[in-house]
């Protein structure tokens, strides 16, 4: 394997985005130091990074991390299971659309703390109410997903596969899927995000570990540096496991590396009469 | 017998406040070995007849028969080409190929040397191993037949194969794909809008009307044909198609 190739394979680190949080920090730090803020409610970036530092070196972040990831995992992976299967079979069939569009217009709008007093009431405190919330919170989202990214396939595709000999299982396993997969691939990444958005709400409802836990728990002793600590770790895990994701992008499209992805304001090229296409 | 043939066709859709007629009692038949350029106006239905041959749709009266028997559904001996888009991006040009074959329980070896062979004889063998957002239009077409011909159908069903692609490439394409319908015998059911496509790579000529279709006129095509005379025809049929 070339060189060239290994560096398609890693993701390039982005200068300005890291030059953007350098600047914001930096602010962050200078606005309590020069007292136009009282410490106690912002405290200094460093003294913040600080604390996010002895609490992962003593020991006492890992179980609430721990916590929160399994969590996470555990609610999105149970939201992936019926999603994906269900967004599918909805996908593939024309009437579907009209049975389910007022039910999901009409849970669009409760967003998951609102789901924090019936998830108590059903399944008392704990993990379990917690994983729902979690559930709840992301699985609407990957139905949509799903069934917009199978609606979205050319049914060329589809026409010329059963002309080629394909069954319609055959169809669904071996062109549907795989044609939908870019677009799955990128709501799944979406959906992890929000199922970090909802940890928070989730870990409201009685638990006793989670960086969510950890945060409110630090708000009730004003303690402004570890809520501080607390969700600069959460917004480190999202990121981590995007990477992840993203590298998982990279290597199942590898069959569309070299489509150039320009902004919504197209290719600057073609402006100046250098599209492409000429 | 006729070889594959089109018997009082129709097909309506569903729609309010009437349904919309978009194929009145078509009788159509094609010889084996026959190349048939399907002829008409935009959104006349030429490419509904096309999807009801390939048992894509089903009409709303009449039949379709190949070799006597009526079709039922969709098969691999009645392959669908499109205009354009209709390679699997995911596949190299080789996968592409090789669909169909695996679909039909061929052997790695055995199908991959078949689809080479294809390929080659498609003048796209040096790109087997690219994908098809790497190929041209053109090229990307070439894979297209190359996938349609390796499973040998009883009847190839193009809709506008050439239309996406520029004229030089679609002339160069319109002539392989004569010559290689008369050395292999590949009976060929051709949909377009060009007249001039029509009469170079046609047997016979079948002119549909507008909305709802219906056969207009019907009109073999004189081999070799004397430049001066395709003129002339292309004016005559032109005047059945306004």
């Amino acid at each position: 394997m070339s060189a060239e190739r290994r560096g398609s394979n890693t993701i390039a680190i982005n200068w300005r985005g890291l030059l953007l949080l350098a600047g914001l920090a930096g602010i962050w730090e200078l606005v309590p130091r020069v007292g136009l803020v009282d410490a106690v409610l912002l405290p200094p970036f460093t003294q913040v990074i600080g604390r996010l530092g002895s609490l992962l070196l003593s020991g006492s972040l890992w179980p609430h991390i721990g916590a929160s990831v399994w969590r996470v995992l555990l609610g999105y992976g149970l939201a992936l299971l019926v999603a994906l299967p269900v967004g599918l079979y909805i996908g593939l069939r024309e009437q579907a659309e009209k049975w389910l569009g007022p039910l999901t217009q009409l849970l669009r709008p409760l967003a998951p703390p609102a789901w924090i007093p019936l998830a108590i009431l059903w399944f008392g405190i704990g993990n379990t109410p917690a994983v729902f919330i979690i559930f709840v919170g992301t699985v609407l989202t990957l139905l949509l997903g799903t069934i917009g990214a199978v609606r979205d396939v050319d049914k060329h595709l589809v026409q010329g596969a059963l002309t080629l000999g394909a069954t319609r299982t055959q169809a669904v396993f071996q062109v549907v899927l795989p044609a939908a997969l870019p677009e799955l691939l990128t709501m799944l990444r979406l959906g992890l995000g929000l199922a970090w958005m909802c940890v928070v709400a989730a870990e409201m409802v009685a638990v006793s570990r989670g960086l969510g836990f950890l945060i409110l728990e630090a708000r009730n002793t004003f303690n402004t540096t570890t809520v501080l600590a607390g969700m600069i770790a959460i917004g480190l895990l999202g990121l981590g496991m995007d990477v992840g994701l993203r590298q998982l992008q990279r290597r199942l499209l590898r069959w569309q590396a070299g489509r150039k992805a320009y902004g919504v304001l197209g290719d600057p090229r073609a402006e100046q009469g250098l599209s492409g296409l000429a | 017998m006729a070889y594959l043939e089109i018997r009082a066709l129709s097909k309506a859709y569903q729609a309010s406040p009437r349904p919309v007629e978009a194929l009145e009692h078509i009788n159509l038949t094609v010889h084996e070995g026959e190349f048939l350029a399907l002829l008409g106006p935009s959104g006349c239905g030429k490419t509904t007849l096309l999807q009801i041959v390939a048992g894509l749709e089903a009409p709303t009266a009449g039949q379709v028969l190949l070799r006597g028997r009526p079709v039922q559904g969709w098969s691999r001996e009645r392959t669908l080409i499109f205009q354009e888009y209709s390679l699997f991006p995911w596949l190299t040009a080789r996968g592409n190929v090789e669909f169909g074959l695996r679909l039909a329980g061929m052997p790695p070896a055995t199908r991959k040397e078949l689809a080479l062979a294809t390929l080659d004889r498609l003048g796209v063998g040096p790109f087997a191993e690219s994908y098809p957002h790497q190929l041209s239009g053109g090229m990307q077409q070439r894979v297209a037949l190359a996938r349609a011909l390796v499973l040998e159908p009883a009847v190839l069903l193009m809709d506008e194969p050439f239309a996406a692609v520029d004229a030089i490439t679609r002339r160069r394409l319109q002539d392989e794909l004569r010559q290689l319908q008369t050395t292999q015998v590949q009976t060929v059911l051709f949909v377009t809008h060009s007249v001039r496509e029509a009469l170079k790579l046609a047997d016979r000529i079948v002119v549909l009307s507008a909305r709802p279709a219906t056969v207009r006129l019907e009109m073999p095509v004189p081999r070799p044909l004397d430049p001066a005379d395709a003129a002339m025809w292309e004016e005559e049929i032109v005047q059945y198609l306004a």
